[in-house]
């Protein structure tokens, strides 16, 4: 049993590409926990798809040995956080494992709202916090205007800033003697029952579940009955042990560490990130900050060869087991066939798990237009959850609609400030304050309905500041609004997945840009297409594409007759690739198309 | 039928991606002795043959005494029909009087002349060989020579040409009054100079509509004049190409030389490409193919559909269901609910393209592929 005052756990808040994976990598190297052959870039972020995009999905542990400056050796155990709004939730339980945090600030970049919202959550689950600027070996650098930042911005005291170069290793050991000097040990009763707290766990198909765990109160060991509090699961512990950063089996856990725990459970859905783990049949309080994960944001995944339908429902049971967080049940469409309505805690999960099914499962798929989940009052005061357009209720059968508002924090250069706040306007955002951090950075904050921020919100956030915005949101309940359906007809025919639920101020403009837009995706084809968008029935755009003209080759091809019918073969294919509604094809732009169009 | 492929050319057309070579000249005869070769290997005298026809390339390039050689094996090995329609195709600037009448001798009766154009600056655009004057000269001369059966060939679409244009070309087609006229829309394939000058952007062909409404102005203006029988063919009654028809209506044919393609017994199969290695192949003893496919009942049905629909007057329903001991308005239930309701297809007990139909032939014979 490693004692209390040795050990440090902490963890690294920064925004994208602020070098947060770059100097949790030094650490790692100056303090030898991983040799420098087995060193990879960005050790924490195994998944392929983080070190693409360079981001944490997933949280990671590991534990470093460092022999201090005072003469002893410590034990610190870094927890690796996801940086993105969609893991908010789990971002907060993985600060809640640790007692500080590394607060890393890009020096050229300065504060950005990932940040700004990580130190928050850091905040509220009382870490103590160390700001590091980092990059300072960049021409670019400005550290005084990033520690003004810092102050102004996240009232963090920066004084004692750390300046740092993880890319030259400039200042590493001071951040680890830092790490001892400012962040408390644990304060666990090693004596009383275990309180361990689950902050992530993964499937692993050949040991079942790992769970990765902070021993707050207690000890954990093999052969221990234990029992997740919220879900109620009881099992037997068949191995713990610690991170560093392979698996290491340990004899036992005790308060104040961290590493991880296998049981005979087979599902994650049974050992939820933020529950308490104890003994079974001991009473003891649960850790606080429990809470059930629920979806945000909803499509459809449709396969685009409908014979692709069982390997996509294989490919959805499979991934749950390592994402729970994740929702899908059967959904049929008229224009799109046998397909699933998904949840997501966000776009970036949406977007992940796309991505995950078509290049783990070598699936194609099509998503339809995010939604987000309405509550409607029907007229006989019940009140039903909608998340697809096409569940919206006939227009005299309810009274109300609320949908879900976040409140978006804007970190921007001042030059883009008039762009944002018509880009918000237009979003139908309520500004609530505007904050000059520095003479270079300004904090805009605005309520906002959830699904106005589903459609394209950040790409446009991004390219009307080059890039130089960030944003982050928290969810700030339900709220009425003047919610319409439109729907889109071609030749006649509504089109379900072109359906959206939009603000009614707003349905007409985007009915007319819809039309426009699809009239420039959908080829001619061989009969006349009208496109029409209507709102309850009522026609309020059209547009026409006009029959194709001439589509013949004339010339003689002799005795070549099969290459003549390969390639009526490979046109009939082209179309076939496109989606055939009633007698128009439809390609999968268009259906993308839905996404991008801005009113 | 019977299908002798020259491979030879004088020089390539800017448009041109058949299997032809410039320069090639010291081969010729050892090409013709190749071919005989081939066509004697391959002989089967029960095969009764009602059109031979020699294209190319430019059959002319093997000289009278080679397209005799040519023509007496044929004759020898196969039971060649009385009455048989023996076509040559010839370039204008290669035609004279004591040329035609030798080809006339060895029993050529059908000549096709690749006019392709009667505007001179559309011609050196095209990267032909002969001008307008000599286009019509070399009419009269077949004339001459004894051919009352001659087709002109005609490509509109080109670039900068108008719909006046071709009006106007077509006029003059029209006055001469052959037998017959091939009306061809340009069509621009991957590899030729013209695909790489279009995608460079130099260059422009006219538009859909523009060529649609060139189409239109063909069927209605030689339709006047002639009998349209195939989308881009009309001929005065009679003079229909038998040769062409019976690809059309699915027959086999033989095909000698390189890069020839033959149908027999539902086998598909094609030479060599390179005439050399034609050559070769065919003195070493074997044949000379190069790749073989295997029609299916499938492959079959599909083809005699959409070859039957190039056919002006289609085909009877009856017919294919016949042959295919299948339910044609079943099977295609759909596609001609949709085809007949949007006038592109007349699907009666006959099936046919309608005129809008025709224009866009290839999208309505993709629905039966």
């Amino acid at each position: 049993m490693i004692k209390e005052s040795l050990i440090r756990n902490f963890s690294i808040i920064a925004h994208i590409d602020h070098g947060k994976s770059t100097l949790a990598d030094r650490l790692l190297e100056s303090t030898h926990t991983i040799s420098n052959r087995d060193m990879k870039a960005q050790v924490l972020d195994s998944m392929d798809l983080e070190r693409e995009r360079g981001i944490t999905i997933k949280a990671q542990a590991v534990r470093i040995q460092y022999d201090a400056k005072d003469g002893r050796t410590y034990t610190m155990n870094l927890i690796d956080t996801p940086g993105h709004v969609d893991f908010t939730y789990e971002v907060s339980r993985s600060l809640a494992a640790c007692e500080g945090a590394l607060l890393v600030v890009d020096a050229a970049q300065g504060v950005e709202a990932q940040t700004v919202a990580n130190v928050y959550l850091a905040l509220e689950n009382d870490l103590a916090i160390i700001p590091v600027i980092n990059k300072i070996d960049l021409p670019s650098a400005d550290p005084k205007r990033v520690t003004k930042e810092i102050e102004d911005g996240l009232g963090v005291s920066a004084e004692n800033a750390l300046m740092v170069s993880a890319k030259t290793g400039l200042g590493v050991v001071d951040v680890l003697e830092a790490i001892i000097k400012h962040i408390p040990p644990p304060a666990g009763d090693p004596d009383s029952g275990l309180r361990a707290l689950i902050f992530d766990s993964m499937y692993d198909q050949y040991r079942g579940v790992i769970v990765f765990i902070r021993v707050v109160d207690g000890h954990i060991k093999p052969g221990m009955k234990i029992k997740m509090l919220a879900t109620g699961k009881v099992s037997e512990v068949e191995e713990v042990g610690v991170l560093s950063p392979g698996m290491q089996p340990a004899d036992e856990l005790a308060a104040g560490e961290v590493g991880y725990l296998i049981t005979g459970i087979k599902a994650l859905t049974e050992t939820k990130v933020g529950d308490t783990i104890t003994e079974a049949g001991q009473q003891v309080r649960a850790l606080p900050g429990y809470e059930e994960v629920k979806p945000m944001v909803y499509c459809g995944l449709y396969p685009i060869d409908g014979g692709q339908y069982p390997e996509l429902r294989e490919a959805l049971d499979k991934l749950i087991l390592n994402d729970p967080a994740l929702s899908f049940q059967p959904e049929t469409s008229t224009a799109l066939g046998f397909g699933f309505r998904c949840g997501f805690l966000g776009l970036l999960h949406l977007e992940i798990v796309k991505e995950r099914l078509e290049r783990e499962y070598q699936l194609e798929l099509l998503a339809t237009a995010p939604s987000v989940a309405y509550r409607v009052r029907l007229n006989n005061n019940e009140t039903k959850v909608i998340s697809n357009p096409s569940e919206f209720p006939n227009p005299g059968s309810f009274t109300q609609i609320e949908e879900p508002f976040i409140r978006a924090n804007i970190l921007t250069p001042p030059d883009f400030v008039g762009s944002i706040m018509k880009l918000c306007q237009d979003r139908r955002g309520e500004l609530e304050d505007m904050q000059y951090l520095s003479e270079k950075r300004v904090q805009i904050n605005y309520n906002l309905p959830l699904g106005e921020i589903v459609m394209d919100f950040y790409d446009q956030l991004k390219s009307n500041t080059k890039g130089y915005a960030s944003l982050d949101y928290e969810y700030i309940g339900y709220r009425a609004t003047n919610l319409v359906k439109l729907d889109i007809l071609l030749s006649g025919e509504p089109i379900d997945a072109f359906s959206a639920i939009v603000s009614s101020d707003k349905a007409y403009n985007r009915g007319k840009a819809l039309t426009e837009k699809l009239r420039e995706i959908i080829p001619r084809q061989m009969f006349e297409i009208a496109i029409q968008a209507a709102i309850g029935g009522k026609i309020i755009a059209r547009e026409t594409i006009k029959a194709k003209r001439k589509d013949v080759t004339s010339k003689c091809y002799g005795g070549d007759i099969s290459r003549k019918r390969k390639l009526l073969a490979k046109q009939k294919a082209g179309k076939k690739r496109m989606k055939q509604v009633g007698s128009v094809s439809v390609p999968q732009e268009a259906f993308l198309a839905v996404l991008k169009v801005s009113e | 039928m019977i299908y002798v492929h020259t491979p030879f050319c004088a020089s390539k057309c800017i448009y041109c991606d058949f299997n032809t070579y410039v320069g090639r000249e010291e081969m010729i005869d050892d090409y013709t002795a190749a071919l005989v070769k081939e066509i004697r290997a391959r002989s089967d005298s029960r095969l009764k043959i009602s059109t031979i026809y020699f294209g190319g390339g430019n059959p002319l390039k093997l000289g009278v005494v080679n397209l005799s050689r040519i023509m007496r094996t044929v004759r020898k090995y196969y039971s060649v029909d009385k009455n048989v329609e023996i076509s040559l195709e010839a370039n204008p600037e290669d035609v004279n009087t004591s040329l035609l009448t030798e080809c006339s001798d060895l029993g050529f009766n059908r000549l096709s002349l690749g006019i392709q154009s009667f505007d001179d600056k559309k011609l050196i655009f095209l990267r032909r060989r002969h001008t307008a004057k000599e286009a019509v000269s070399a009419y009269n001369v077949a004339l001459e020579a004894g051919f009352d059966n001659v087709n002109i060939d005609l490509i509109f679409g080109l670039p900068g040409q108008s719909v006046e244009e071709w009006r106007r070309e077509l006029k003059q087609v029209v006055a001469l009054e052959p037998s017959h006229v091939s009306a061809y829309g340009l069509s621009v394939e991957p590899g030729t100079p013209l695909y790489a000058a279009i995608k460079k952007g130099n260059i422009s062909i006219p538009d859909e509509e523009n060529q649609a409404r060139m189409m239109e102005i063909t069927h209605n203006y030689l339709s006047g004049v002639y009998h349209h029988y195939e989308i881009s063919n009309f001929a005065r009654c009679g003079f229909e190409c038998r040769h062409n028809l019976n690809y059309w209506l699915g027959r086999d044919y033989l095909g000698f030389g390189a890069g020839a393609y033959s149908c027999l017994n539902n086998r598909r199969f094609c030479n060599i490409f390179k005439p050399e290695s034609y050559i070769r192949a065919i003195f070493n003893g074997g044949d000379a193919i190069a790749a073989t496919e295997t029609l299916t009942k499938e492959i079959r049905l599909a083809e005699s559909i959409f070859l039957g629909l190039r056919l002006v007057d289609g085909f009877r329903v009856t017919d294919i269901e016949e042959k295919f001991h299948c339910d044609l308005r079943k099977r295609y239930e759909l596609v001609i609910e949709r085809l007949s309701a949007g006038n592109l297809l007349e699907a009666d007990k006959v099936w046919r393209l309608t005129d809008r139909g025709r224009l866009v032939a290839d999208a309505v014979m993709s629905e039966f592929v």
